[in-house]
């Protein structure tokens, strides 16, 4: 027990390490998640708008290519 | 540049992103826990600053992708510029949400290092003030990209800012050389051989290739999911033009 409160109190610098380290889990999962959510939807609705298409029964064959 | 217009294609592209994520997302993975690891167990604490210099294991490793990815936001808005190289633009707006995010990790992070070892949370020096343009000029730039009507415009603005502001990377660089600076110098990526311990070296070493997987995971599925959004727009606008 006494070596796993050492090891979080680091020194008597836990606060400032254990922050540090928290922030930079924070801002990396966030950047993930919102970048993951976001394809999630776009894929979604892409996935609706084609289903759409080919109910209306609309002749495209042709292969599509996306231009920014 | 026939490499580049090879990958110029969007579906070229899309495919070997697929290939690619799931390697890359295993080493991220794999990086990080071994980083971690080495980080916390078998890197000692430094004789003069005790624990505290886990804090750079974290630190270090922002900094170095803060300037990583302006440098690349940089390089894409030449290429975007020049060669009109359809995917650039989309790199550049996928890059800079992510490039802000670790220059504010640098900022925060040297912010609770500095304060222990310096006695103080901020100072105006050259690296300290230089980074946190380099944090301005991120922003700066993702307002730029979406501040016009045509996207086309809000490109071309964002990309001559970041080629402009780009002259702020040697700045940050060199200023722990050229300025009177409580940071400490480079210890890493020095003409002579880095300096840092072996027992620190690797640790520092495993996060900078973690942290470069990271990036290149999140900006492969920004660009990807910018595609969609791209083919979303023209569909859109091909209902539009039907009724």
């Amino acid at each position: 027990m006494d070596q796993v409160i050492n090891f979080f109190s680091m020194g008597n610098y836990g606060a400032y390490i254990w922050t540090a380290y928290s922030l930079t889990a924070i801002v990396m999962l966030s950047l993930l998640v919102t970048t993951l959510h976001r394809l999630r939807k776009n894929q979604a609705e892409l996935e609706e708008l084609q289903h759409l298409r080919e109910t209306a029964g609309q002749s495209n064959n042709k292969e599509e290519t996306a231009r920014p | 540049m026939s490499v580049f217009h090879r990958f110029a294609n969007p579906n070229r592209f899309l495919k070997l992103t697929n290939t690619v994520l799931p390697w890359i997302s295993g080493i991220t993975v794999l990086s990080l826990l071994a980083g971690l690891y080495m980080a916390f167990f078998t890197s000692p604490p430094d004789y003069q600053q005790g624990e505290t210099v886990r804090i750079m294991y974290i630190h270090v490793p922002s900094a170095w992708m803060a300037m990583f990815i302006y440098s690349s936001i940089a390089f894409a808005s030449v290429c975007s510029l020049i060669w009109r190289h359809p995917l650039a633009d989309l790199a550049a707006k996928a890059s800079a949400p992510i490039g802000a995010g670790f220059t504010f990790l640098a900022l925060a992070t040297g912010s609770l290092w500095g304060k222990p070892m310096w006695g103080a949370w901020w100072v105006w020096d050259a690296r300290l003030t230089s980074v946190l343009i380099l944090f301005f000029l991120y922003l700066g730039h993702m307002a730029l990209m979406n501040a016009f009507e045509e996207q086309e415009r809000g490109n071309r603005a964002a990309a001559v800012l970041a080629i402009v502001g780009f002259v702020n990377i040697p700045i940050i660089k060199f200023s722990v050389d050229w300025w009177n600076t409580l940071h400490q110098p480079a210890s890493v990526m020095r003409a002579d051989g880095p300096s840092i311990d072996p027992s620190m070296l690797w640790p520092l070493l495993i996060m900078g290739l973690a942290f470069k997987f990271f990036y290149l995971v999140v900006v492969l599925i920004r660009i990807k999911s910018e595609l969609i959004e791209a083919k979303l727009r023209k569909y859109r606008r091909a209902v539009v033009d039907n009724a």
